[in-house]
């Protein structure tokens, strides 16, 4: 036995001398995803993680800033003679990180091959109104449109890409992008590690720490003990609640909070013949106790929502109707409905429900307490867990009662048309309860058309308030978003919904670097 | 020996051909559409009607069988839905990873499981025995999502001899092993401790003693040799659970392995890859036992593989 100890014990000491892994230095931020981007081609990166990376390589005409709001990026302004015509002009001296100029040509090309099916880009659908793109100098783009259409000026943050994309395919640009947005591209290291590198003439200003690297760690876990080894500086949002808790005690860690925008609910299906009237749907709205399951659940790390649109956004409306726990006024909902609800819990169920959710340890912990909420009324309520993409497919076709799901990154109003208007039932969107109603059909249809903002703002308002009256789905809570980063990281700012919008802006600390 | 080896191989190909047929149909029955996870549920039905025909996905399904049938035949897994790269090529770049996570952790489980096992049982009743059965029962308990960030506490934060996750250069290599290996080792151990006190208990051993040869040539020698059969046995049947393990603990360790692109692949229905990774698995683990019955031959001449007559 000792001489196979000792063998051991020396390889051991031997890998110890050759250390832990790297420790950040001075000039680079190490940042924690939990999934792999599956293409970092602005053109096609819908999901998350793609998206989130690919908008610091990629720049578009227009970008967001912290509050959601559109702003110049590649473009220093743009006129509308009228609600068909846009004119951009871009800025001058514009590059790709190659070194290549970026003129009006690029951005045509990325329009168009957004549009050209071989493309397969999930953006189409935000450019199909585009009839006629112009260019007419190297620096202005002029879009011409079949019909108004107010959503286009968002598809406009969307990437733009050199003409030809370098004479590389698709596939290959997508692993290896060319943009022209604060960071260049250096490297991808399949299912470890995304390296950027600062780019210093960024028409916005040169990201002040020279050195980004995404590392690709899906194990909740994992990311935690990295963050708290110092091998990882920063994590946002990929933070379970309860994890939270831990990393505020650590003395090395600084956990920044801010009110989110993803949008958590539970959705009803309309055509259920129970659920289709609204006395139940009010019963269960009134039943469902948020301020205790954000409290227990979520370590508080939520405020209870109103609607689809967070308050930070333009077209909020607040005045809509809420429904604050109450069972007693559920169980006298029920009654009025016609069902006989016992008074005490135990008796005959008045009827059955199956509530579906995801595999998420915190959804199914959500899950059981609003099951077990609608017990409390007499309803035999089930929750069902299904692996996610059973459980999106169940609620793509409409086979559900009640599921829970949340809205991330919505900063466009024009979300309500896909979620509530009677032409998004899948699979032409996702208005997934099958919900429908004329006049808010009609008041969506009238914002897309429009462009004068107060106007629009005022459409949504009313859409806002009869959707929360006619309640096709029970507003949960909008999720706080949740930055937490090594003490050496500074001045950096989460920015909504999980984007690294702020991260230009952070510093090092000098001599941060050694724990 | 010859006809041992042909008659294991057309076996092999049986399973292949089964495993393949079944994975097929199991994966294309489980509900979710690989075109609604990739173009997201905003796109238009006529850009996913022509993804659709493009990937073939609305050919039937005896179709589709016939022509995967085909592609593997030649050698072709076909192109990842996801990612468009060719199947074949993205299971290959990311075998060395799991190959060499499975192999540290098998040697681990080996340098633990031998001589604790064998010390056991020359020792049975003993501190010692009661003591490493006790952690081997442990062992086997602990489930590796469990055991992994324990170790990585201990390891990676509080001794800081070893990095958290990812794969960078041997001292990487270390806990997602242990932890793979943990399992392994505790029920080699418990085989070995039985193994041994069978054997220990047969006449040539007392006969070994008694022709005045050393107890450790006695242990080694005679004892040991006789009693690897149940050892090898049960080492190959593990490779299965072995594998599975590596999925959950790649994952944990944010390991570059076919384990997780397995799981990436099942979560977006990417049916090619899916494919193509269970068939890499589960032709692993049929080479591993036709290696384990070669094996049989080369500890024991006693077994041969003769034709029946």
């Amino acid at each position: 036995m000792k001489r196979l100890v000792l063998p051991l014990l020396a390889a051991s000491f031997l890998a110890a001398a050759c250390g832990g892994s790297p420790r950040p230095d001075a000039q680079t931020i190490v940042i924690a995803i939990e999934q792999e981007p599956t293409t970092l081609d602005p053109r096609l990166a819908t999901d998350a993680y793609s998206s989130r990376v690919s908008s610091l390589i990629s720049a578009g005409l227009l970008g967001t800033n912290r509050d959601g709001r559109l702003v110049p990026d590649l473009a220093s302004g743009f006129q509308s003679p009228d609600a068909r015509t846009f004119v951009f002009h871009l800025r001058e001296g514009l590059r790709f990180h190659d070194g290549r100029p970026l003129t009006s040509a690029d951005v045509a090309f990325t329009v168009k091959s957004i549009l050209d099916p071989a493309t397969r880009s999930p953006k189409q659908g935000a450019f199909k109104e585009v009839s006629r793109i112009e260019t007419p100098d190297p620096r202005t783009v002029i879009f011409h449109l079949a019909r108004p259409f107010a959503p286009f000026l968002i598809a406009m943050t969307t990437g733009i890409v050199p003409a030809g994309l370098g004479g590389r395919s698709t596939e290959e640009f997508g692993r290896a992008p060319v943009g022209s947005g604060p960071y260049r591209f250096r490297a991808w290291e399949t299912s470890s590690r995304i390296l950027l590198d600062a780019d210093v003439s960024y028409p916005g200003g040169a990201p002040k720490i020279p050195h980004a690297v995404f590392k690709i760690l899906p194990n909740d876990t994992t990311r935690m003990l990295e963050l708290r080894k110092g091998s990882v500086d920063l994590v946002q949002n990929a933070i379970p609640a309860y994890a939270v808790k831990f990393l505020r005690k650590d003395p090395q860690i600084r956990v920044v909070t801010r009110p989110g925008i993803n949008f958590s609910y539970l959705g009803f299906n309309l055509e259920d013949p129970i659920l289709r009237r609204r006395e139940v749907r009010e019963a269960i709205a009134h039943a469902v106790d948020r301020e205790a399951i954000i409290r227990h659940l979520l370590e508080g790390l939520a405020t209870p929502a109103t609607g689809i649109l967070a308050p930070a956004n333009w077209a909020y409306a607040g005045d809509v109707k809420t429904y604050d726990y109450d069972p007693a006024k559920s169980r006298a909902l029920l009654r009025a409905a016609g069902f006989p609800v016992p008074e005490r819990t135990g008796g005959p169920a008045i009827f059955s429900l199956t509530y579906k959710t995801s595999t998420n340890k915190e959804r199914i912990a959500i899950g059981e307490a609003i099951v077990q909420s609608l017990h409390e009324l007499g309803i035999d309520a089930r929750l069902r867990s299904l692996e996610f993409g059973t459980f999106f497919a169940d609620v793509r076709r409409g086979n559900f009662q009640l599921y829970s799901l949340t809205w991330t990154g919505v900063t466009d109003p024009d979300i309500l048309y896909n979620a509530f208007h009677s032409a998004s039932v899948p699979p032409e969107g996702a208005n997934r309860g099958r919900y429908r109603n004329p006049r808010v059909d009609a008041l969506l249809d009238r914002a897309r058309a429009i462009t004068d903002e107060s106007e629009r703002k005022k459409l949504y308002a009313e859409a806002q308030r009869i959707v929360a009256r006619d309640l096709p789905y029970v507003p949960l809570w909008y999720a706080t978003d949740v930055a937490a980063m090594r003490r050496r990281v500074q001045n950096y700012e989460p920015w909504p919904s999980g984007d690294f919008g702020g991260l230009p802006e952070a510093t090092i600390r000098a001599g941060g670097a050694a724990r | 020996m010859k006809g041992f080896l042909l008659r294991r191989l057309a076996f092999v190909f049986f399973v292949i051909f089964a495993v393949s047929t079944l994975v097929f149909f199991f994966i294309h029955l489980i509900p979710g559409d690989p075109v609604e996870i990739m173009l997201g549920e905003t796109a238009q039905p006529s850009d996913k009607a022509a993804l659709r025909a493009a990937l073939g996905l609305d050919r039937p399904i005896g179709e589709q069988y016939v022509r995967f049938m085909k592609g593997l035949v030649h050698g072709d897994l076909g192109t990842s839905i996801r990612t468009h790269a060719p199947v074949g090529e993205t299971i290959l770049s990311r075998l060395p990873a799991t190959a060499a996570l499975a192999g540290a952790a098998i040697l681990i489980a080996i340098l633990i499981a031998l001589p604790a096992g064998i010390l056991s049982a020359v020792r049975p009743y003993t501190g010692f025995d009661h003591g490493a059965m006790l952690v081997s029962l442990l062992g086997v308990s602990m489930p590796t999502f469990w055991l992994g960030p324990l170790l990585i506490l201990l390891f990676a934060i509080r001794l800081d001899w070893f990095p958290v996750s990812g794969r960078s250069g041997l001292a990487s290599l270390v806990l997602p092993a242990l932890t793979l290996g943990a399992a392994l080792a505790a029920i080699l151990s418990r085989m070995t401790r039985s193994a041994m006190l069978d054997v220990i208990r047969e006449e040539y051993i007392t006969a070994g003693r008694a022709k005045g040869l050393p107890e450790t040539v006695v242990i080694l020698k005679h004892a040991l040799r006789n009693a690897l059969i149940p050892i090898v046995t049960v080492l190959g049947l593990q490779i299965g659970a072995l594998l599975s393990g590596a999925v959950i603990t790649e994952k944990v360790f944010a390991w570059p392995g076919i384990g997780r692109l397995l799981v990436d692949g099942i979560e977006a229905r990417d049916y090619p890859l899916v494919q193509g990774c269970v068939l890499t698995i589960s032709i692993t683990y049929v080479l591993v036992n036709l290696l384990t019955d070669l094996l049989y031959a080369a500890i024991d001449p006693r077994i041969r593989f003769e034709e029946p007559s």
